[in-house]
């Protein structure tokens, strides 16, 4: 079944299609969850928050643009409001504007590190740092868009970003070149 | 590392973060959007009722100032249009401008004419009229009396049905009709004996006098017609034209009108809404399982885990039809659309699968999730929520009929159908409260009583009582729990 016509299926309250739907994007929105979210539990919370707003706010997806992208869109707006509405998450969204650190080296350790790696160091991030990260390095949107999707200034979500940059790149190479040590001490031990 | 180039890799590794959701997301998010669409057909069924009273608002609006122009004949004077049946022609006719004698014996009105274009007036034939109903009054008997023409008379180009009657008033009548159950009229019997023509003569008054001696056969025929009926009022009055002349028409007396005639309105109710153990304890609201238990709490649960009911919203909208039936007492018919609610402690939502059990209510039955218990101080507060369709029939009875108030006792019986709860049930095997509508008294009988001031011909309005005939729950245990429910009321009755 392609894609229009699924929509329109699953707009005729056809469970079938729904669940269709829902299995064709889950596995991926549950990832984005994951990288907002500090557990599992609460990614799929917002994963079936944002899927009920999904099929209740379907017909006003026009067919412009791609459905992936929309249902991505409605997912990152839920894990915002997720993380502003839970207490546990709202009391460590403080974004101040800060220096950014000491710049990084250019080297690349991401490509020696996985997905879910990655995503794992990504969700150690302080939550500002994480939320804004994702938004920006991962969703692509503009440190202005930032700005008004969080109530900050784009100047505070360039500094924050900066830092999270930082951090995490710091957490790469240390993580990186640990393994390195490790590998090589096994390989000795061999 | 080059900044895009840092980002881009980010992007590439997260974009290949797939993870796999628990069975539980989907079941949830269904579940949920069952639920949302469900709340959205009920949140549609208040307006729709608001639509609909507001199309009956307007539809008997409009019936009620058509009603109002023939009523206006009546008092006499009215201008319409009217299609010449000669010419095919629309002009404007104008209705005879009729003035009665308390003496029944003349009656004067001026005939029936249409303004032509170079100002002269023309009688002219009358057409689309119905004939109700007339009163003839005689002066030699002195009593009024009636013949009711319940249907309307055929208008057709046959000159056998040319003719209708003339209403003057409500205590005089005039006039006419052609074929052989009708009553009235002088004048000359026109061609064939069964035509009866009215002549306007050229002056301005067509006189109705007494009928006196006349040798036309034509004449004493109709006159003996007249006399079976027992009407002794026509009209004599010269020819105008040779014309025949459709007369007439209209009219019922208004008193009969304001009596038998169906009015249309709405209501609505807006107050407080709980249960009730009987009429004797409406406010009675001490209860651990809040519906579906009797006095005894469960002794697993201990005298702290009892919670008082909390009242809730009760809105009642409603579109009726009313009837006077006699000069104190007006009979109503309604449908209407009922939200009844009430609240109360529950303590934490377990997910998780069961089965009352051996609990009498409820046995059998599974159900997904529960709530445990929790007294009056603990846990959130549930609201119970209800809607309900039904009918109703109401009789009001004017109590107070002064002149700045008039005040109406009503009393309403309804029949309702629950057509959506969210109401928790208690189970002792728990304990806690579940949901189960299979388990709802799902047809309701409901009694009401108001007090309503008039406040003028429309609007009225007052305090109400509603009390639950049906037990809310089925096969409940001693005391049976009712919906109660008391606030302000308000009628709106559309035309006049």
């Amino acid at each position: 079944m392609d894609e229009r016509q699924l929509v329109k299926n699953c707009l005729k309250n056809n469970s079938a299609a729904q669940r269709e739907l829902y299995l064709q994007y889950a596995k991926s929105m549950l990832g984005l969850c994951y990288r907002y979210t500090k557990s599992i539990k609460d990614a799929e919370d917002v994963l079936q928050d944002g899927f009920v707003k999904v099929f209740t706010s379907l017909s006003q997806y026009k067919f412009e643009g791609e459905l992936g992208a929309w249902i991505r869109r409605i997912m990152v707006n839920t894990a915002l409001n997720f993380l502003k509405k839970n207490s546990r998450y709202r009391s460590e969204m403080i974004f101040l504007e800060q220096p950014p650190l000491h710049p990084v080296a250019d080297d690349n350790p991401i490509a020696e590190i996985e997905a879910k790696e990655l995503a794992a160091l990504i969700r150690q991030l302080p939550q500002g740092y994480q939320t804004i990260f994702n938004l920006h390095a991962v969703e692509g949107y503009s440190h202005v868009e930032i700005g008004e999707m969080l109530g900050i200034s784009d100047g505070t979500s360039r500094s924050q970003y900066a830092r999270a940059r930082a951090v995490l790149i710091g957490w790469i190479e240390k993580k990186t070149v640990t393994e390195e040590i490790n590998m090589r001490y096994e390989a000795k031990r061999i | 590392m080059k900044q895009n180039e840092f980002e881009n890799k980010v992007k590439i590794q997260m974009s290949e973060l797939d993870l796999d959701p628990s069975d539980n997301v989907w079941i949830e998010v269904e579940r949920r959007i069952r639920k949302e669409k469900k709340r959205r057909f009920i949140f549609w069924w208040p307006l729709f009722f608001l639509f609909i009273a507001g199309g009956a608002g307007v539809y008997f609006l409009k019936i009620s100032k058509a009603t109002k122009e023939e009523k206006a004949i009546e008092k006499i004077a009215v201008d319409k249009q009217f299609e010449l049946a000669q010419n095919k022609k629309k002009e404007l006719a104008v209705w005879p401008n009729v003035a009665t004698n308390d003496k029944i014996d003349t009656i004067t009105a001026k005939p029936l004419h249409i303004n032509n274009d170079d100002g002269s007036n023309n009688l002219v034939p009358y057409d689309k009229h119905l004939v109700r109903k007339a009163t003839i009054t005689t002066s030699g008997i002195g009593v009024a009396k009636t013949i009711a023409m319940k249907k309307p008379l055929p208008i057709s180009n046959k000159k056998e049905s040319l003719f209708e009657l003339l209403v003057i008033n409500e205590k005089s009548l005039a006039v006419v009709d052609n074929r052989e159950e009708v009553i009235a009229i002088n004048t000359k019997v026109y061609g064939s004996e069964k035509m009866v023509h009215l002549y306007g003569g050229s002056k301005d008054t067509i006189e109705v006098k007494k009928i006196s001696n006349t040798n036309s056969p034509s004449e004493t025929k109709l006159i003996d017609t007249l006399s079976k009926k027992e009407a002794d009022v026509i009209i004599d009055a010269t020819p105008i034209r040779d014309s025949i002349i459709k007369a007439v028409v209209t009219a019922e007396n208004i008193n009969v009108k304001k009596k038998g005639s169906w009015k249309w309105g709405i209501t609505i109710s807006l107050g407080s809404s709980a249960l009730a153990d009987g009429f004797g304890s409406l406010e009675k609201s001490q209860t651990f399982d809040a519906a579906t238990s009797g006095n005894t709490p469960n002794p697993s649960l201990g005298t702290n885990n009892y919670t008082v009911i909390k009242r809730g919203v009760s809105f009642n909208g409603a579109v009726f039809t009313q009837k006077k039936i006699s000069a104190k007492l007006t009979m109503r018919l309604a449908a209407s659309y009922n939200y009844l609610s009430w609240g109360f402690n529950v303590g934490s939502r377990v997910d998780s699968t069961f089965s009352p059990g051996s609990s009498s209510v409820g046995y059998g039955i599974s159900t997904n999730g529960y709530y445990r218990t929790t007294n009056s101080f603990g846990g959130e507060l549930y609201v119970n929520k209800y809607h309900l369709l039904g009918v109703a029939t109401e009789l009001s009875l004017q109590i107070v009929k002064a002149k700045k108030m008039n005040l109406y006792w009503d009393n309403r019986l309804s029949y309702k159908r629950i057509i959506s709860s969210n109401m928790l049930h208690y189970s002792g095997t728990l304990p806690g409260y579940y949901k189960n509508n299979a388990l709802l008294q799902k047809n309701q009988l409901f009694f009401s009583t108001a007090l309503l001031v008039h406040m003028n011909t429309r609007f009225s309005s007052g305090p109400y009582l509603q009390y639950g005939i049906t037990p809310v729950v089925k096969n409940q245990e001693t005391p049976q729990r009712r919906f109660s429910s008391f606030g302000i009321r308000v009628n709106f009755l559309f035309g006049k």
